[in-house]
């Protein structure tokens, strides 16, 4: 374990090193300095049929020393990257807006700083993590944590082993880094991952114990799930072959956060292939259960401007050029309502757990 | 109580005839009621006297019956200046800050109106003298509240001419721009006037020059009592009414002459106006003589006023004394008494004639203040006898005393005596009329030529002379003809001097014209009989003359009679003398010739005078086919105007319309009684189709609104025509070219008419009023002060300066003269200078008036402001001099702004009545001639493309109908709006142009003080809503920032050789940036304007207040009222963040800008009469826009620029603070020391940079230049 993880520190750590390495030769060169940055813009995103995931392109952007307006960027780039290597020579590990701290300070006498707001050093950050094509994770940075799971499965997060079945009320929080140097998998009786949209309805299916009647592990991410959540469903799927259904509100941004676990998110297109299930299933709310569970109308939230152009949007995505798809998200816009999973409990407490998902299920009604 | 002295006047000078109105009289209420004096706060200086005041007021008036005509003409009588006095808000002068600022005001605007007119560029001074100020200690500081305060304006203007300075000063609603009247006559054409009890007909060359000095343009000759025959406008009759003014001026326009039917024509300048009657408005109205074509109609005199009767001639009246030297006349009868009045009156005297021989003389005083010497032995035998020479009573102006007496003259011997006084008489007047036509005059005696079939003439001519004492021979002459000679008396000199000497000079006796009406039409059957002669067959009578000027006199004496004759000629015919003989004749036809005594009409109608018929074309209602003229009878009118077919028809469709009331409804026999005969059904359809009755229920009938229109038509055109006036027909208008310098008018108050031409023609004057004027401010100053206004003009380098101070009468609103003083030296050639006390509040008026005189400065940089005001000892900067300081705005230009010129309405943004209006109004044809003459930029073409936008546009359609048919109008209307046309010429605008405008900012910024930076000037300017607070700021700014006040210091230039950058001015160690922008003109409601906005943006003006707006209309700043402007609208409109400034929702940008809109129009819409605000049309609002946008874009490129610029400044240092944190990051990566990475950095960063700069300046450019692209198009689609 040990060896691996210095195994994958070192090479970061020589990655860094290259970087500033080439640029000292540039400099040394006489020459205007420079990183090459992979654009991550929507203009260099693209959607591979094959691989049936959102892709980076290959286009780059130079990002010069001696130049007005990047010259700040530049300079930011280098003051995380010094950090990001301290943090891997010290083997420590630390959140994304810790490192705005450490690297946030006054420029010479001047009122500036290096960074004034964390929203300068995240994307900083991101793009360190196309340059060098190593994941945050690697950079020992990690992100909020966020997301919860249980279920009947034992894992290893470094080295304490946890039994999933026995976590109570609270769940197994998901850590940010969930990389196989940190969290193992053991033994297992599950036959399928349910990833869940928010918590409310993730701890009734806990409480309800649906995981162990139904054999499965339940997860939550609370709205967008992070990408500790996103990295272990996908190594659920990849490493165990559980099937992956999710569970999201009728609305675009249910239908988004599914299309994200599916095929990777535009931001992150470089991680899509770490991230992403193509195989995921969506089990609901579809825009057609609300006549199949008899929905009354008075649940349903009338859908606004900012909802009926995402909706409009998401028609255009070709992963959901599907006819089913096409078919779910017309009949959204048409009936311009939308439902949240809680929706159900107009049926009974329990609906959603006892006759909702097992019915679902029973009866295949998934859209891929 | 103006009426009553005015007929009291009149009643002194004896004449009969209607007192003269007053131009404005002012209405006592309800006779009793004393008109409120303005009670002086101290009394006036001597003489003190205003008349008005001493009048009693308690003069008797009849009551009349109060009805609503009676209530309308009281409110119209109330003198302006009453109730100005009363209203005084209305003018401007509300609270003592405001009346400073307007009294000011008006008089600058007078001086740089008179002077950019003449030609002159203009130096003005503009001063404010705090009296308790100055009267104070030199440490004193300003007064806080009111008080009184001395203004004057002074400029190098034409001056005014002396006989005006009163009126322009000191009457209100006076017209105070004399020089920009052109509306005259050319000097040969002949007036009536009356003059010394003289009826002249003479030319108005003649007339004016003999009255006006040279040099002079305008004199009021009220004094000496001429009058001229003018009709009234509300009654349509001619009276015999004061001239009150004398005008004469350099022509300046076309000379156009206008004849009409009935042998009439008028030379005028073509902006002069005729009249014409408007069936409209059923009134008479001014016509320019430019405007008229063939077919028009215009007015002229039907019936001349008599004027004051005369019944008996005092021969001696009617000599000169040079003409009685040679002859031996005698007056014999004078009354003894008359002797002992001259002897009482006489002093002795010794003199000397021929050799040391001594003779005693009586000294006579004579009645004009010289003195005769009368030999004392002559004197002896004068009394003796009772006789005095005639020479001798010529010269003593005794002609009335021996009135009574004999002349006596000595015919070989013989004596014949005349009566002094010759009754006029039917036999003198056939005498004289003979004479006229058949008389001729030698040094002796008098002859009459007939011809033996005329014995009963011989023999009547002889009875007369006889009569009058004279003698006569009769012998006959060869081929028939036969001599009567008259001798004795003066006959060889009484003849030639009233009619003339020899054929061609024949002329009418003046007191002729003075005669009894009957007596008048005698003189015209002697003449008549003489060289008249009848055409039966054609029902003529025709009068032929050698002589011009008798034919123009004998034709006045036909329109005295009532008469229009019509006058045929100049005929040449070549006879048997070597040169052709020109003659003229005067013809009276048909109905008219009933007037004589002696020719006697045959069975002929009245109508068959066509003058005396109502042209059909000025009938309202009339129909296709009424014919050319109709008689003024209602059946003709009503026939006219389509009702009933036949005569008999006629009469009932009068019966109804005359009798129906509208609203009410009548039956057929209702009908039928109304029309005094059975109405059938076949007649009320007719009626109904014509739109005259309405069936509203089976057999019922409501008589329409148009029913009552016929009958005002008909009552309308009845008056007309049994008026004074008549129409004729115009035959032909042509320019005409000529010698004419000088053109010449007489100005009529009250009816501003009067008759001129050949063959009498009315002829309208009008002086035209330009607002209230420097009239109002005097009468503030004497309201507040009690103090007369002061004015000093002088019109030229060899004419003294005249001194007035002036007040005014309100009650008469008539000027009063309380001192008058001419000077020989003035230290100007020519300029006025207006001084004035009024109450005034300096500490809150101050803030209007400095940036009156800046605004003002700044609007006209080709005037140089000398401003001299008070200042407090504190903010004085040179504490010796006290009160007072004087700062000067010097001239930007010595190019004056070039002079608007009077166009015609663009059809764009004609409002659709306002088209049909004038389509009602216009001359022509048809509606493509009605387009090309009545609009600019119409060319034939261009009217057909209009008129091929239209169904109709094919046929001739009359003007008319298109202005009576709103659909038709309104297809016409849409389709010039959908044709393009061109602009409306530019030189009716009179726009500060951009290089000017640049130059008025620079000069502008060069001289205003700190006050006009400081902070409280963003607060509104708005006296009227009175949130006014103390300035306080304002004197610390000033006295903290001491900047150039007073003249600029020569030797520091305020603009430096090479400005820093394009568009920016380096002032005051500032850089502004400025830019200007003069739109093309546009139009709205057929008004073109333009549209003109500049910006001076940096500099001291603060970067985080609202900018300055400078509004100005026609040059005039305005000042009050911002936020209702229109002009304020449309900058706040404009969105300012487009042009780099910040700007809050719905309020003016922020920024270090001034920004200057000058709107240039031949009408600016001002939201009320104060001018203070302009209406928000959205075709201005659009052009404002449009201006500050094109200005907010060169803006936007400079800031835009300036920016690029700091950023260059800025980088090196960006990349050195950079460098340092790069690394420090570098180094620690790679293990290395950050000194040596650091100076490897520096190293590249010299050299990369300056490639690196050029590459980016191009990015930025492309930026700037896509921005501006991206605002081009928006400003486009906004055009669009």
């Amino acid at each position: 374990m040990a060896a691996r993880k210095d195994a994958v520190s070192k090479k970061t750590a020589a990655k860094i090193e290259t970087l500033a390495q080439g640029v000292l030769k540039t400099v040394q060169g006489g020459k205007n300095p420079f990183l090459d940055i992979p654009i991550r813009s929507l203009a260099n995103v693209s959607w591979s049929e094959k691989r049936r995931l959102v892709e980076l392109g290959n286009q780059k952007q130079k990002r010069y020393f001696f130049n007005v307006a990047m010259a700040r960027k530049f300079m930011q780039t280098f003051l995380v990257s010094e950090a990001c290597k301290e943090l891997i020579d010290s083997g420590k590990t630390t959140s994304i807006r810790d490192l705005y701290y450490v690297t946030k300070h006054t420029i010479g006498d001047t009122r500036q700083n290096t960074f004034e707001e964390q929203d300068e050093s995240d994307p900083i950050i991101e793009d360190l993590e196309v340059t060098m094509d190593s994941l945050r994770e690697e950079l020992h940075l990690f992100a909020a944590r966020k997301g919860s799971m249980v279920g009947p499965i034992t894992i290893t997060d470094t080295g304490d082993t946890i039994d999933l079945r026995r976590m109570g009320s609270g769940g197994w929080a998901v850590p940010s880094i969930v990389e196989e140097n940190v969290i193992t998998f053991r033994k297992h009786e599950a036959k399928y991952v349910l990833l869940i949209e928010k918590d409310a309805v993730w701890t009734r299916f806990n409480e309800d114990k649906f995981w162990k009647r139904n054999n499965c592990i339940i997860v939550q991410g609370g709205g967008q799930p992070p990408r500790g959540v996103r990295r272990l469903v996908q190594r659920l799927h990849r490493e165990l072959k559980l099937p992956v259904y999710v569970l999201v509100d009728n609305d675009p941004w249910g239908f988004y956060i599914y299309s994200v676990m599916k095929q990777g998110s535009i931001n992150l297109a470089y991680e899509s292939m770490r991230m992403a299930v193509p195989d995921a299933r969506f089990v609901g709310l579809s825009s057609f259960d609300k006549e199949k569970y008899a929905l009354p109308t008075n649940v349903a939230i009338k859908m606004d401007d900012g909802d009926n152009n995402r909706a409009k949007q998401m028609l255009a995505y070709p992963w959901f050029k599907h006819a089913r798809w096409q078919r779910e998200i017309q009949e959204m816009v048409k009936s311009g309502q939308k439902f949240e999973l809680e929706a159900l409990s107009r049926r009974g407490i329990s609906f959603i757990t006892e006759e909702y998902m097992p019915k679902k299920l029973k009866d295949r009604d998934w859209l891929e | 109580m103006a009426k009553v002295s005015a007929q009291r006047k009149s009643a002194a000078e004896g004449k009969g005839r209607k007192p003269a109105r007053p131009q404005l009289a002012l209405f006592d209420e309800d006779g009793g009621k004393v008109v409120k004096m303005p009670a002086p706060a101290e009394p006036p200086p001597a003489p003190a006297a205003i008349p008005a005041a001493a009048e009693p007021s308690a003069a008797p008036l009849r009551l009349p019956r109060v009805t609503a005509e009676s209530l309308a003409k009281k409110q119209r009588e109330i003198s302006v200046s009453e109730f100005f006095v009363k209203n005084r808000h209305l003018l401007g002068f509300d609270n003592p800050s405001k009346a400073l600022l307007t009294t000011i005001k008006e008089a600058v605007d007078n001086s740089l109106d008179a002077c950019e007119e003449a030609g002159i560029l203009p130096e003005l001074h503009i001063e404010v003298h705090d009296l308790a100020l100055e009267a104070k200690q030199r440490d004193a500081e300003l007064t806080k509240g009111e008080g009184r305060f001395v203004v004057v304006v002074q400029d190098n203007g034409p001056g005014i001419v002396k006989a005006q300075v009163p009126k322009i000063f000191g009457k209100l609603l006076y017209g105070s721009k004399f020089h920009r009247l052109k509306q005259s006559l050319t000097a040969d054409q002949s007036v009536l006037i009356e003059r010394d009890g003289k009826v002249e007909r003479l030319p108005i060359g003649q007339l004016v020059d003999g009255l006006l000095p040279d040099g002079e343009e305008v004199r009021d000759v009220s004094a000496l009592g001429i009058c001229a025959p003018a009709f009234d406008p509300s009654t349509w009759r001619y009276g015999w009414r004061a001239v009150s003014h004398v005008i004469r001026h350099r022509r300046e326009n076309e000379i156009v002459e206008v004849r009409t039917e009935r042998g009439k024509r008028v030379r005028v300048t073509g902006c002069h106006s005729l009249f014409t009657y408007d069936p409209d408005l059923r009134q008479v109205k001014a016509v320019a003589a430019r405007s008229l074509r063939a077919g028009d109609y215009i007015v002229a005199p039907r019936r001349l006023p008599d004027p004051a009767r005369l019944d008996r001639v005092n021969l001696i009246t009617h000599f000169s004394a040079d003409e009685l030297a040679p002859r031996q006349v005698f007056v014999y009868g004078v009354p003894g008494a008359l002797f002992d009045a001259l002897a009482a009156g006489a002093t002795t005297v010794h003199q000397k004639i021929g050799k040391d021989k001594s003779r005693r003389f009586f000294r006579v005083a004579a009645r004009d203040g010289t003195t005769i010497d009368v030999l004392d032995d002559s004197w002896a035998q004068y009394r003796r006898k009772g006789f005095l020479p005639a020479l001798l009573v010529k010269r003593l102006g005794l002609e009335a005393e021996c009135a009574d007496g004999l002349l006596r003259t000595y015919h070989h011997g013989a004596v014949r005596e005349t009566p002094v006084t010759w009754v006029v008489s039917r036999a003198l007047m056939r005498l004289l009329g003979l004479y006229v036509a058949e008389g001729h005059c030698d040094a002796r005696q008098a002859g009459f030529t007939f011809s033996s079939q005329e014995m009963s003439l011989v023999e009547e001519v002889v009875t007369t002379a006889r009569a009058l004492g004279l003698s006569t021979t009769v012998e006959k002459r060869p081929r028939n003809a036969i001599r009567v000679k008259l001798f004795g008396g003066l006959t060889s000199l009484l003849f030639p001097a009233w009619c003339g000497r020899g054929a061609k000079n024949k002329r009418v006796p003046t007191f002729v014209y003075r005669a009894d009406r009957d007596l008048r039409q005698h003189f015209l059957d002697g003449l008549y009989l003489g060289d008249g002669h009848r055409v039966k067959t054609r029902e003529v009578l025709m009068f032929g003359s050698a002589s011009r000027a008798l034919v123009d006199d004998v034709e006045v004496l036909w329109l005295l009679q009532g008469v229009v004759p019509s006058r045929n000629g100049p005929f040449r015919q070549r006879g048997l003398g070597r040169n052709a003989s020109i003659s003229w004749r005067l013809d009276v036809h048909g109905f008219d010739i009933g007037v004589s005594h002696i020719y006697k009409r045959r069975d002929v109608q009245e109508r068959q005078n066509r003058y005396r018929l109502f042209p059909t074309r000025k009938l309202a209602f009339a129909v296709a086919g009424a014919g050319v003229r109709v008689a003024a009878e209602p059946a003709s009118i009503v026939r006219a105007a389509g009702l009933g077919m036949r005569p008999a028809g006629a009469e009932k469709s009068v019966g109804i319309v005359m009798g129906a009331a509208v609203g009410a409804t009548y039956g057929l026999p209702q009908l039928s009684a109304l029309a005094s005969g059975r109405v059938t059904r076949h007649l009320t359809n007719h009626l109904v189709d014509r739109g005259y009755l309405l069936e509203v229920e089976p057999g019922g009938y409501a008589a329409t609104p148009k029913v009552e229109h016929l009958q005002h038509e008909v009552a309308a055109v009845r008056s007309f025509c049994t008026s004074d006036l008549c129409l004729l027909r115009v035959n032909q208008v042509r320019r005409v070219r000529g010698a004419h310098p000088f053109v010449y008018d007489l100005s009529v108050p009250g009816c501003e008419n009067f008759v001129a031409g050949e063959g009498a023609i009315a002829c309208h004057n009008s002086r035209g009023q330009q607002g209230i004027g420097i009239s109002a401010a005097a009468m503030y100053g004497q309201l507040t002060t009690g103090k007369p206004i002061r004015v000093t003009s002088r019109v030229g380098k060899r004419k003294a300066a005249h001194v007035f101070d002036i007040q005014l009468d309100t009650r008469k609103n008539e000027p009063v003269v309380t001192h008058d003083e001419a000077r020989d030296e003035w230290h100007q050639e020519h300029g006025t200078r207006v001084e004035l006390e009024i109450v005034a509040n300096w500490q809150q008026g101050k803030r209007f008036v400095n940036r009156y005189v800046e605004h003002t400065a700044l609007a006209n940089p080709h005037a140089t402001i000398h401003y001299t005001r008070p200042v407090g000892a504190a903010q004085r900067t040179n504490a010796d001099r006290p009160g007072n300081e004087t700062m000067s705005f010097p001239r930007a230009t010595s190019e004056l702004p070039k002079e608007a010129v009077e166009i015609k309405p663009h059809p764009h943004g004609v409002e659709l009545g306002a088209l049909m209006l004038m389509a009602r109004e216009s001359k022509s044809h048809d509606v493509r001639g009605f387009l090309q003459t009545a609009f600019s930029r119409v060319s034939a073409p261009t009217a057909g493309e209009i008129l091929a936008r239209v169904p109709w546009g094919k046929k001739p359609v009359r003007p008319r109908v298109l202005g009576a048919n709103r659909a038709m109008a309104e297809e016409l209307h849409k389709a010039i709006g959908e044709t393009r046309l061109m602009n409306p010429p530019t030189n009716c605008l009179s726009p500060i142009g951009d290089e000017l405008m640049r130059k008025g900012l620079v000069s502008f910024l060069n001289v205003i003080e700190s006050e006009g930076e400081s902070g409280d000037e963003n607060a509104q300017l708005d006296l009227d809503s009175a949130g006014m607070k103390p300035t306080k700021k304002a004197g610390k700014a000033a006295a903290g920032k001491p900047r150039a006040k007073g003249e600029p210091d020569p030797a520091q230039p305020s603009i430096p050789d090479a400005p820093p950058e394009e568009g920016v001015e380096k002032i005051k160690g500032h850089n502004y940036f400025i830019a200007t922008v003069t739109r093309s003109p546009k139009v709205y409601r057929g008004n073109p304007f333009q549209v003109e906005v500049g910006l001076a943006y940096g500099g001291s003006w603060p970067p985080d207040k609202t900018i300055e707006l400078f509004r100005f209309a026609n040059r005039v700043p305005l000042l009050f009222q911002r936020g209702a402007c229109g002009i304020t609208e449309g900058i706040v409109r404009t969105d300012w963040r487009n042009y780099l400034l910040s700007q809050p929702k719905g309020s003016l940008p922020v920024g270090p800008m001034a920004l200057l809109v000058h709107i240039a129009s031949v009408w600016v819409p001002f939201t009320s009469e104060s001018k203070e605000a302009v209406a928000h049309y959205p075709d201005i609002m659009k052009e404002i826009q449009l201006a500050a946008q094109e200005c907010g874009r060169k803006l936007a490129t400079f800031i835009r620029k300036r920016k690029a610029a700091d950023y260059q400044a800025q980088r090196r240092s960006i990349f050195e603070l950079y460098i340092e944190e790069v690394a420090v990051a570098i180094g620690k990566i790679t293990g290395r020391k950050p000194g040596p990475i650091k100076r490897e950095f520096l190293q590249v960063a010299h050299k990369v940079t300056a490639a690196e700069m050029k590459e980016e300046e191009k990015a930025m450019e492309l930026e700037a230049r896509e921005a501006k692209q991206k605002a081009k198009e928006r400003a486009e689609a906004e055009e669009d």
